[in-house]
């Protein structure tokens, strides 16, 4: 994860290197941190933990995936 | 709901003011002193890399304690969970609004300006936002994120886990959602 992070640090500075679907790339270490953390606040055995984040990191998918949709769909009336 | 007797007999939580100040400093420290030595290393590493990411991405610029009018930072409060930045970050601000309150002085912060408020006489925040573009904004992200995840951890070394132990499962069968309590 540090090796993925470390280069996603120095994906490019500018606005093009956040203008394409590379932006995406942004979500995953949010996504993992948040629900390996959330798990591990919640229980104390590793299966547990496990578990949670699964369900945590899914339910964080999904949730961005609706607001892409209807912010996508949004701006097709703009 | 575990009560407070079966914390106690299942999980040692030390001090939990000390185990809490620890996390708030520095994250996963204070599951360290209490000896839950896999979780403080996880809670270390995600909360340590997401902070470091989001202060590299936006060249150190996106934590700094500004509450004034013109610049309120209230990402900073959720920023101000990581302690070891909130600290250098409320003393810079101090510093800073002490000399602009003079204007015969010239603005110097200290440790070579990192963690400082922008200088509003030069521009620094509108400069900033040209130089780091959107990085600087998913660097406040990241770093607020960051301090959020924090205040769960810090919870956490002070009251132990919020649903603790195997509750929701008895011999490896899970029960159902309704069975389940908090």
């Amino acid at each position: 994860m540090i090796s993925f992070l470390s280069k996603l640090m120095f994906l490019g500075v500018g606005p093009e290197a956040m203008s394409g679907w590379e932006q995406v790339l942004y979500l995953i270490p949010l996504v993992v941190c948040t629900s390996l953390v959330y798990g591990g606040t919640r229980y104390e055995d590793w299966r547990q933990i496990r578990v949670e984040a699964l369900k945590i990191g899914s339910w964080l998918l999904v949730l961005t995936a609706c607001v892409f949709a209807v912010a996508l769909l949004l701006s097709f009336f703009n | 709901m575990a009560s407070e007797e079966q914390y106690e007999f299942d999980l040692d939580l030390k001090n939990r003011g000390i185990a809490a100040l620890l996390t708030w400093l520095v994250p996963g420290v204070g599951h360290l002193y209490q000896g839950r030595i896999s979780k403080g290393i996880m809670i270390f590493v995600c909360i340590s890399a997401l902070f470091i990411t989001g202060l590299q991405m936006s060249g150190g610029k996106s934590v700094y304690c500004s509450f004034r009018k013109s610049d309120f930072r209230w990402q900073f409060i959720g920023q101000f969970f990581v302690g070891s930045a909130a600290i250098p970050a409320v003393v810079q601000n101090r510093v800073v609004r002490k000399q602009e309150a003079d204007p015969q002085r010239a603005i110097r912060p200290l440790f070579g300006g990192k963690f400082a408020p922008p200088n509003e006489f030069l521009g620094e925040r509108e400069q900033w936002h040209l130089d780091y573009h959107a990085y600087f904004q998913m660097g406040t992200l990241y770093t607020f994120v960051a301090g959020l995840l924090n205040m769960f951890a810090i919870f956490d070394a002070a009251c132990g886990p919020m649903a603790y132990g195997n509750e929701n499962s008895i011999n490896g069968e899970e029960k159902s959602g309704e069975e389940v309590a908090w």
